[in-house]
């Protein structure tokens, strides 16, 4: 193939895919002066007060903030080589490679162990069982899920490791189990929590009390409203459970000197799993060196599998020799947690013109081998309650956890959400078909949007802790219409047939939307703040919410973040490295360097999850950062003789403004003290308050289903996110690509439960037995970036990396309904469904 | 994975005298990909013995014969089966089919005797459960959960489905394959040689080859001038999955009308299900848009669904009219 | 040894069996001659594996895989492992130019053939293009999939400098990417070809 020689070469760079930006309208009149100590009081131009927290420059003046590049380089660029540190990378010399054993049955106690056989067995250092496990973590002869572990073997190799485990000799006492929720929720469950019942029930003086559910909300006289309703409906829905993957197998290295551990962990906290690791070996956190810079994905899940960490570590001590576990898929999904199986009963009440005026929502949950409340008293739980029922005058809504002998459900990318807006999301396209309405129209007719209030009384019936004002809260910054409306601009919704399986022909194409509020990170109070001294008088409980950074300018002028948390693909201190940028008056982020994941290297952070990092390590870094800005500013006062009010801040120099050549630059003040100029900040949150501050996202959805045959294709993807200020465009459009897709997966892909064989999953195939979508699988992705500032963060950022997410599978079902007529209410959405469905009556041959 | 000792013979008669010495304890190794899951699994039935059969002369080929049909070595790779050009020419369909056999890493690996002979995915099987191909006497597909690998045209003894698409596509070519043995070579339809669910040397298979013979080549007639094929898989993803339904589908035509058909449906069944009732249906027939749905009414009369398999039937005569009707335009 | 097909045909007279084809040069049939004695099976040996060029020494058992010598043993630890199962392509390397799933293959086979992992593609000071364009374009987001699909990538670059996106997605199939960069992984794999053909620079 010839080139022509004049033709210019194509200039590689980075560039967005395909996003949009819509910027709202800056409706506040912030200072542009910089500097702002976190104890200033910022005002909009009618004097009402927007904010206590740093803004910076309105965003079109930002340099760095809200400028796509790519991810920090020392971050980014050892994936490409191979090079990033998991703890599945890690070899050293003489180690030994853990087995597990685990429970093959739902709900057992061992009867018998007998590890003489596998001890003698050739390259075998130490096998674990309850018997000689720590007494300060010890196994149990209860084993009450499949999958729970039995025991760990370690020995020269996997390969010896897995014949020993082989021989290890267990005798199980099988007992009655309630391993699916139909079983748990049956009156003759076995007894799981000695004669309490299954049925997790809060105390008679909680507010949510109700002694034949685990929590109940309850606002108006929903009977009354019934009774006034022209139209009523009542829906059920079903979701199978679901798990999001990590790629890497979860399990972690463990290597001692003398007394003191190095531990190559897998999760998403440093000090907090530390001091986890030091209870549970019972020494004192300082002798622990916790190293988890890089994860191959954990999306909250793989933290749990962290519970093998102190018999990794243990048998590193006894034998002398480095540990390393790997879990094996089939081994590793027993232990990281799940959305749960649930169930959810709707019934509808609404006027001939569309309002809901009376709604019951009932849900019940399987809440695997644990003694938690979980999803039934989460605050998150019940955003997509508070998205619906906002202007609902008449509503209860209850809801059903259930302990079981099924895997523990938890924290697994975006806690609650996809497993509950399954049944909302459906059912809201249902009633807006039930009453006549487009379903973009009928979600307009219900969601909030900015100057909507929540009245104290209905806030406090749902049991949500807001800031609020004089009891009323306020939505302030929340693109409910926009991510609607945008959206449907991108997807062509005007080109959708209104009427379910309208279109002719064998290939029927269909579109649906989703939507989902949830909340824009887990923001908080800086230091400095009287309500950070509030919260932190309090206990925080390990660490979790308080998070430390540091800031730091060397002699050679370049600025060192240093952020105690690991990196799942988050690519947090990416956005996090803007941002010191920005507010250090840098016009590129070259100058900025990140230390992260090692707790000998960064001061103590807690863990993130759902959004925490930007808005919580977000505060602290920012914190740091100003006071560092401070810093330097009075140093450079000092040393120019000038007042800092005349001084301004570019690309590491500071001058006068009145006479530019009085200068000097954060390397030679560095060197002036000592070649180090250091500040940190810390942030800290409590799941109340600004905590629960409301982001809002959709999906919209084009489909084909083959009505021959019952396939479909996912085709296009338009996903829309109530961005705030979308720090970095680059990193946000690659990881809701990640977000969309893992969803489509939930949607499809269910824990691969046995149907007949209740408590048996299967997993022995790696991905063929849990279907992870590939390149050959993918829609077509457009992002919508709703700019919608948000007034009490900095630089109006809010993190969005959970927003949407709820709002996929529901998105994808409703278009399915539109393109062929099936409705799936039980999920997982399958081509078996589609082809039954279309047999039984939808359209098709 | 399981412990093995490897043989590396350099004739077919050192490999029939190895596996002839250990019995069922050893097997044939040549891409290994189905063998080593089992192995991983440490499966009763995955032998510990493996003979590798890779260093033996030539084994590994695509030939013209002087009629203009072919001959492929048995240790052929998958990957140059859907990659010839030759065989693109003579057998679109084959090619068409083998690009959608699971991953291009795995068609690098795997080889054609291999395919043709590989081990059913049933769910139970191949997580270690003691059923009748893992040292037990039960089929827990037949009771459990059988949406996926299981039949749904009946079974006897074992219900899982035969999972391969390279049968299917061979059959629809009236290919034939040939057994070396310590007797001799056998020569047979590649239909005689996967009947499913069949007892041989003690052990259930879904196909007839013993314990002490090797697949050596397959044999594919000349295509004749009129002869159009189509290739349809139903899987949830575009790769690596298996086939919840496959048709594959063979016409002779002379201008429209059908001289003869072969219609093979995967997936669906313990063997790749030969369906005759719609191939003497659609003999002598006028190819045309609508003898898809005329067609769909011969087809699996004799389905015998499972309590979660019922769509399968319907997704193979999905598939069969596509295929026909992707031949009606063509 | 080998047979005439007189001799076959004398020997299997009446036995019902299909009649012989010798199918093609050196697949004999019958089996009449005197069993040749059976060497022992091995079960564990030493040999050379040329990784990225370099020869290096290792141990494996029968069963030990080549993932196992590549990334522990030897200590090469770009290659990843994911499901252990050939289904997810975190461990694929290159064998004399096609790839395969390492922790699908046995250590045996990769003897004797050149093997290419992420090592060899390109380091700190001297990035391949692929992995420069990787990182512009975001194609990796947590990395644990990327050494796997960048090495299939160099392998389809090393024999189509210019693939289409159809090509680059059928080669690149066999790889899942959990953090779905799929199609910045598709362009980096496009840009790559560009490059490396002269019509693009970095």
């Amino acid at each position: 193939m010839s080139q022509n020689p004049q033709k210019p070469k194509i200039k590689i760079e980075p560039k967005l895919e395909s996003t949009v930006v819509i910027r709202q309208p800056m409706v506040r009149n912030f200072s542009t002066g910089g500097g702002h100590l976190p104890g200033d009081v910022l005002t909009e131009g009618d004097q009402k007060v927007v904010t206590k927290k740093w803004q910076g420059y309105p965003p079109e003046n930002l340099k760095v903030v809200g400028k796509p590049m790519p991810p920090m380089p020392e971050v980014a660029i050892p994936r490409f080589l191979g090079k990033a540190e998991y703890a599945t990378r890690v070899v050293l010399p003489n180690m030994l490679h853990a087995k597990a054993v685990t429970n093959p049955h739902p709900r057992a106690t061992i009867k018998s162990l007998d590890t003489s056989k596998a001890e003698k067995m050739p390259g075998v250092a130490y096998v674990l069982t309850y018997k000689n496990a720590p007494s300060t973590y010890p196994l149990t002869r209860e084993l009450n899920f499949q999958g729970d572990l039995v025991a760990l073997v370690a020995a020269d190799t996997e390969d010896l490791a897995e014949d020993a485990a082989d021989a290890i000799e267990v005798e199980y006492d099988t007992l009655p189990a309630a391993s699916t929720l139909k079983d748990a929720m049956s009156s003759d469950a076995p007894d799981l929590r000695q004669g309490k019942g299954n049925l997790v029930i809060l105390s008679p003086n909680n507010p949510h009390y109700d002694p034949k559910a685990t929590w109940v909300a309850k606002h108006g006289d929903v009977e009354k409203g019934f009774a006034e309703a022209d139209i009523i409906k009542e829906f059920t829905y079903y979701f199978a459970g679901a798990v999001s993957v990590p790629m890497q197998p979860c399990g972690s290295v463990a290597k001692w000197d003398g007394d003191k551990l190095t531990f190559w962990g897998m999760g998403q906290s440093i000090y907090p799993s530390r001091a986890s690791l030091a209870k549970a070996l019972g020494i004192e956190e300082s002798k622990i060196r916790f190293i988890d810079k890089y994860n191959g994905c954990t999306f909250g899940a793989a933290n749990a599998a962290a519970r093998f960490d102190p018999y990794i570590a243990t048998i590193a001590k006894v034998t002398g020799r480095p540990v390393k576990l790997m879990l094996p898929k089939d081994q590793e999904l027993a232990h990281i947690t799940i959305k749960p199986e649930n169930l959810t009963k709707f019934k509808v009440g609404a006027k001939k013109d569309g309002r809901i005026v009376a709604l019951t929502h009932e849900i019940h949950i399987s809440n695997g081998d644990q003694e938690a409340v979980g999803h039934a008293s989460g605050e998150i739980s019940k955003n997509q309650t508070e998205l619906y029922t906002s202007k609902v005058p008449n509503w209860k809504s209850s809801w059903h956890s259930y302990k079981s002998n099924a895997i523990k459900a938890g924290i697994c990318r975006s806690y609650t959400q996809q497993e509950v807006k399954w049944s909302w999301e459906n059912m809201i396209d249902e009633m807006a078909e039930a009453v006549g309405m487009d379903p973009i129209q009928f979600r307009l007719l219900h969601v909030p949007r900015p100057g909507t209030t929540l009245t104290k009384d209905w806030h406090e019936d749902l049991g949500k802790k807001y800031e609020a004002e004089n009891g009323v809260v306020h939505y302030d910054s929340f693109a409910s219409v926009e991510v609607l409306e945008e959206g449907a601009k991108a997807i062509g919704w005007d080109k959708r047939n209104p009427v379910p399986g309208g279109n002719p022909g064998r290939f029927k194409r269909g579109m649906g939307v989703g939507m989902s509020q949830h909340h824009p990170g887990h923001m908080g109070y800086h230091d400095g703040e009287v309500y950070f001294e509030k919260v932190t008088a309090q206990p925080i409980g390990g660490g979790q919410g308080l998070f430390t950074a540091e800031i730091e300018i060397g002699a050679d002028g370049y600025v060192t973040m240093r952020n105690a948390l690991p990196d799942s693909g988050t690519n947090h201190d990416t956005a996090l490295a803007a941002l010191v940028a920005e507010m250090l008056g840098f016009t590129t982020r070259d100058r900025i360097r990140v230390v992260w994941g090692d707790s000998d290297l960064a001061p103590s952070s807690g863990t993130w999850i759902a959004g925490k990092t930007i808005t919580l390590q977000g505060a602290a870094v920012c914190s740091a950062t100003n006071k560092l800005r401070q810093d330097l500013l009075r140093r450079a006062a000092d040393a120019l003789k000038v007042d800092v009010a005349k001084l301004q801040m570019r690309d590491g120099v500071i001058s006068s403004t009145e006479d530019p050549k009085k200068r000097t630059t954060f390397a030679e003040l560095a060197k002036a003290n000592k070649g180090s100029i250091r500040q940190t900040g810390m942030g800290v949150n409590k799941d109340q308050g600004r905590a629960l501050t409301k982001g809002v996202g959709a999906c919209f959805v084009e489909v084909e289903v083959d009505t021959w045959t019952g396939n479909w294709r996912f085709l296009r993807g338009v996903y829309c996110h109530d961005t705030g200020l979308a720090v970095n465009p680059l990193v946000a459009e690659a990881d809701m690509h990640g977000s969309l897709v893992e969803s489509f997966q939930m949607a499809t892909d269910s824990i691969p439960w046995d149907r007949e064989f209740p408590g048996t999953r299967h997993y022995s195939v790696g991905y063929l037995s849990y279907r992870i979508p590939t390149i050959m699988d993918v829609p077509e992705q457009t992002q919508v970036f709703i700019d919608s500032l948000e007034p009490r963060w900095f630089f109006g950022t809010k993190s969005f990396s959970e927003t949407s997410i709820g709002s996929v599978p529901g998105a994808i079902s409703n278009a399915i309904y539109n393109a062929c007529g099936v409705r799936i209410r039980e999920h997982p959405i399958t081509r078996e469904k589609i082809i039954a469905g279309l047999r039984r009556g939808g359209t098709g041959r | 994975m399981k412990k093995i000792s490897v043989y590396r013979p350099t004739s077919i008669e050192e490999a029939i005298q190895i596996l002839s010495l250990h019995g069922t304890d050893a097997g044939v190794y040549a891409g290994g990909t189905d063998l080593l899951i089992r192995l991983k699994n440490r499966l009763k039935q995955a032998p510990t013995f493996l003979v590798d059969i890779k260093k033996i002369g030539n084994l590994r080929y695509i030939k013209e014969t002087p009629q203009g049909g072919v001959q492929i070595g048995a240790l052929t790779k998958l990957a140059e089966i859907a990659e010839s050009d030759v065989l693109a020419k003579k057998y679109p369909m084959l090619v068409q089919a083998f690009k959608m056999i699971s991953s291009p890493e795995l068609r690098n690996a795997s080889t054609l005797g291999g395919d043709l002979l590989q081990e059913v995915w049933c769910q139970y099987l191949r997580g270690a459960y003691s059923c009748w191909r893992n040292g037990g006497y039960i089929c827990y597909g037949a009771i459990g959960d059988n949406s996926y690998y299981h039949s749904a045209m009946g079974g006897r003894l074992c219900y899982a489905v035969y999972p391969g698409d390279a049968a299917p596509a061979l059959i629809t070519l009236d290919a034939t394959v040939k057994i070396a043995g310590p007797s001799g070579i056998k020569e047979m339809s590649v239909e005689q040689l996967v009947p499913g669910d069949m007892m041989v040397d003690g052990r259930i298979q879904s196909h007839v080859v013993r314990f002490n013979e090797i697949l050596t080549e397959v044999v594919i007639p000349p295509p004749n001038a009129g002869f159009r094929a189509s290739f349809e898989k139903l899987r949830p993803r575009g790769v690596w999955d298996f086939a919840m339904a496959s048709a594959a589908l063979g016409l002779q035509l002379r201008d429209r009308t059908i001289e003869d058909a072969r219609v093979v449906f995967g997936g669906i069944a313990g063997k790749p299900y030969r369906e005759r009732a719609v191939e003497a249906f659609l003999k002598e027939k006028t190819l045309s848009a609508d003898l898809a749905n005329q067609a769909l009414a011969a087809a699996l009369a004799n389905a015998a669904p499972l309590k979660y398999n019922a769509t399968k039937i319907d997704m193979a005569k999905g598939l069969l009219a596509s295929g026909l009707d992707k031949l009606a335009a063509s | 040894m080998r047979y005439s097909r007189r001799d076959f045909l004398k020997a299997t007279a009446g036995s019902g069996l299909i009649a012989l084809t010798t199918g093609s040069d050196g697949v004999v049939a019958a089996f009449a001659a005197p069993p040749v004695p059976i060497p022992t099976p091995m079960t564990k040996e030493t040999a050379t594996f040329n990784i990225n060029g370099r020869n290096y020494q290792a141990e494996y058992e029968a069963r030990t895989t080549l993932w196992e010598v590549i990334a522990v043993k030897l200590g090469l630890t770009g290659t990843n492992r994911s499901c252990n199962r050939a289904s997810c392509g975190a461990c694929s390397v290159l064998l004399d130019g096609t790839p395969f799933y390492s922790c699908h293959t046995l250590a045996m086979e990769a003897v004797g053939k050149k093997i290419f992992t992420v090592e060899g593609l390109g380091d700190e000071k001297n990035l391949h293009p692929m992995q420069k364009i990787g990182y512009l374009y975001m194609a990796a987001d947590c990395g644990f999939c990327t050494p796997g699909w960048e090495v299939t990538a160099k392998g389809l670059l090393d024999k189509n400098l210019n693939p289409s996106v159809d090509e680059v997605k059928s080669a690149l199939a066999g790889h899942i990417c959990r953090c779905a960069a799929y199609s910045a992984i598709i362009r980096t794999v496009i840009d790559t070809g560009k490059v490396l053909r002269g019509e693009a620079e970095l």
